[in-house]
């Protein structure tokens, strides 16, 4: 004779659907049902809840769907990843509206807020650019720095490591110290020093972040080195002769290649912090071209009181895409048993 | 080089300040043509072109005016800046950093107060509400970009409620004393503590965990000793050290890495200093603030090496 409680005989979609209903209700009205003026900020924090909410309810229809043991969050940041990914290559192609060139902008209205019905649905700035062309245009800034600086740190930084760290002697010391040495100083700092003299390309901003992340992926990939140099199959690939190339390329490499990969995936959300950063200094690619950290400043720049949209659509698109690849590299990392 | 470690580690020291301090001088080569004309602007006279290449140790073989120019360095000569008034390096550096200084001592402290607690109870309750709660805040404060944060906190806390004061700095030193300092350091504090509680929460919690899962502590806790002097008194000190050293590496990285915080509320701090000499170009103030950034790393880095030591008789075992 016992009473069940109310909340278990609801079934479990139920308990997903309705708040799926609540969230999206509460972004639509937080986009679009409530007028401007003194409700902003009413708006601000009705669309965020409601997207949580959302958030909360895809977990919920997720876990009802497939089982809880499907990584719900997992694909919802790759999902996310894949819309910035492919936003951004095909960005040119999609009917958008302008992203960088304030001239031809001269008839549409400045400073829309985001209304997710309408033609911008992330709104326009203060010269009637779009939001959603100018974020997407920030993503490819973005993306192609973090991850051009990553991949040349990993191959750069990766190759001198194993082959000091297979080499070892003086040239591995003198390495080391000369590491050291970059490691010495604060990432922004360096990144300033080279923005106050080089040019401010994205070519420059690639090689600048490649630099900086080499002296840590040496660090990485000696380590591994020299635990896998102790390992038998290397000691019978001496032993049988072979040349001090192959044992690097073919033995150590494959041992070493995965790990450094793997903390790469956690270098690229940071450098894309970093890069937004140095753009949000004044100091990235320059305008007009749009990056996601120079969007930001511009924000911040223009009565933002009124127009909090200006900071929080481009702030919120970084914050994701930064949780998006932790949440992906901490799953890659843990061998795909990452899901808490 | 020496067999002691002590001595290793002293030449090691050396050269990575010694390398640090060529790069920073190198800078000016780094840009594109000739520097100087980069620097100033075509269409001067030629006397200035000279003159500043004179000043930046270029019309010189490279290593005789590095050896000039780190000569001038340590005996507390960094040039003069380029900007208006033409002040000493020396002089903006030496003002810049007790803002700096103070700002990251705060922050640290701040971050230590909130993340400390918060380790204890979540390991003392794993998976409970608090532990998850901390976990997905330190999440989210790890994806947040620190000047993110800092604008929100402006926007909310300055401008919309105008519950602290708009930027700018008051020293402790001024007439206003401490209380508006405080005032004013408030919201930076805040800004830059958020982007390290993250690491401390993490690795403490961690550590405890695996602290807590050993068999001292089921002894600890079979003699009935309560909870929570297992965790204060036994359990918390063998935890310490990774936090410890996190402490450390932060404590030399936070004056460097609080620039975009500093520039924000225009505290006038090295950051501030540093980013403004960059855009427009002043390369002595951009090296002199970089080379004492660096060597303020490089020695709170060594001495932290000697600290942990120090605390943890086992790396001394192993060393010496």
């Amino acid at each position: 004779m016992t009473v069940a409680t109310p909340l278990a005989e609801v079934p479990s979609w139920v308990r997903g659907a309705v708040p799926a209903a609540a969230g999206l209700v509460a972004v639509v009205a937080g986009t679009a049902g409530l007028s401007s003026g003194g409700a902003m900020w009413l708006r601000v924090v009705l669309t965020l809840a409601g997207a949580g909410v959302l958030y909360r309810a895809y977990r919920a229809l997720a876990a009802w769907a497939k089982g809880p043991e499907w990584p719900a969050a997992y694909w919802a940041a790759v999902t996310w990843l894949g819309l910035i990914g492919v936003g951004a290559l095909v960005a040119p192609l999609l009917p958008l509206g302008e992203a960088s060139n304030a001239s031809r902008t001269l008839d549409v209205v400045p400073l829309l807020r985001p209304d997710l019905g309408r033609t911008f649905p992330l709104g326009t700035n203060a010269y009637g650019l779009d939001l959603l062309a100018r974020v997407l245009e920030g993503a490819r800034v973005s993306l192609v720095v973090s991850l051009g600086g990553v991949a040349i740190g990993i191959v750069v930084g990766g190759t001198i490591g194993l082959v000091t760290g297979y080499l070892r002697g003086p040239v591995d010391s003198a390495v080391r110290v000369v590491a050291d040495t970059v490691l010495a100083f604060p990432p922004l700092i360096l990144l300033l020093a080279v923005a106050s003299v080089a040019p401010r390309t994205s070519l420059t901003f690639v090689l600048a972040f490649g630099f900086l992340l080499v002296p840590i992926n040496i660090r990485l990939a000696r380590g591994n080195t020299l635990a896998v140099v102790q390992r038998e199959f290397v000691l019978s690939a001496e032993s049988l002769g072979a040349s001090p190339r192959r044992i690097v390329f073919r033995e150590l490499l494959p041992n070493v290649v995965l790990p450094s990969v793997s903390y790469g995936l956690v270098l690229v959300p940071l450098m894309i912090v970093t890069e937004a950063a140095l753009s949000f200094l004044g100091l990235g690619i320059p305008p007009p071209r749009p990056s996601w950290g120079n969007m930001i400043a511009e924000g911040r720049a223009g009565a933002s009181v009124d127009n909090p949209h200006l900071v929080l659509v481009p702030g919120c698109v970084l914050i994701l895409t930064v949780l998006a690849l932790n949440r992906v590299a901490e799953r890659l990392r843990h061998g795909g048993l990452g899901e808490r | 080089m020496g067999r002691h470690p002590v001595v290793r580690r002293l030449v090691e020291l050396l050269a990575v300040l010694l390398l640090s301090s060529f790069a920073t001088f190198m800078l000016t080569s780094l840009t594109p043509g000739d520097p100087t004309v980069a620097i100033l602007g075509k269409d001067r006279p030629q006397e200035q072109y000279d003159e500043l290449r004179h000043e930046l140790g270029l019309d010189r073989p490279v290593l005789e005016g590095y050896a000039n120019w780190l000569g001038d360095a340590v005996h507390g000569d960094l040039g003069t800046s380029l900007g208006p008034g033409r002040p000493e390096v020396v002089d903006r550096v030496l003002a810049g950093l007790p803002v700096s200084l103070q700002l990251a001592a705060m922050a640290l402290a701040l971050a230590l107060l909130v993340a400390v607690p918060l380790a204890l109870w979540s390991a003392a309750h794993p998976a409970g509400r608090v532990d998850r709660a901390a976990t997905a805040a330190s999440y989210a404060s790890i994806s947040t970009p620190p000047f993110l944060a800092a604008l929100v906190l402006v926007l909310l806390f300055v401008q919309t409620w105008e519950l602290f004061p708009r930027l700018e700095w008051v020293r402790i030193t001024s007439d206003e004393g401490i209380v508006e300092n405080l005032r004013h350091a408030a919201l930076p504090t805040v800004a830059v503590a958020m982007t390290i509680f993250p690491g401390f929460f993490r690795v403490l919690r961690s550590d405890l965990l695996d602290t807590l899962s050993q068999d001292f502590i089921a002894a600890a806790r079979a003699r009935g000793r309560s909870p929570w002097r297992v965790l204060l008194g036994d359990a918390l000190r063998p935890s310490a050290f990774s936090i410890i050293t996190l402490v450390g590496v932060q404590m030399g990285q936070l004056v460097g890495a609080a620039v975009v915080v500093e520039a924000l509320f225009t505290l006038p701090g090295l950051g501030t200093m540093i980013a403004r000499a960059a855009l427009s170009g002043d390369v002595p103030l951009v090296q002199g603030g970089v080379l004492v950034i660096a060597v303020l790393y490089v020695l709170s880095n060594a001495v932290v090496d000697t600290a942990y030591a120090w605390l943890d008789p086992r790396v001394r075992r192993a060393r010496a």
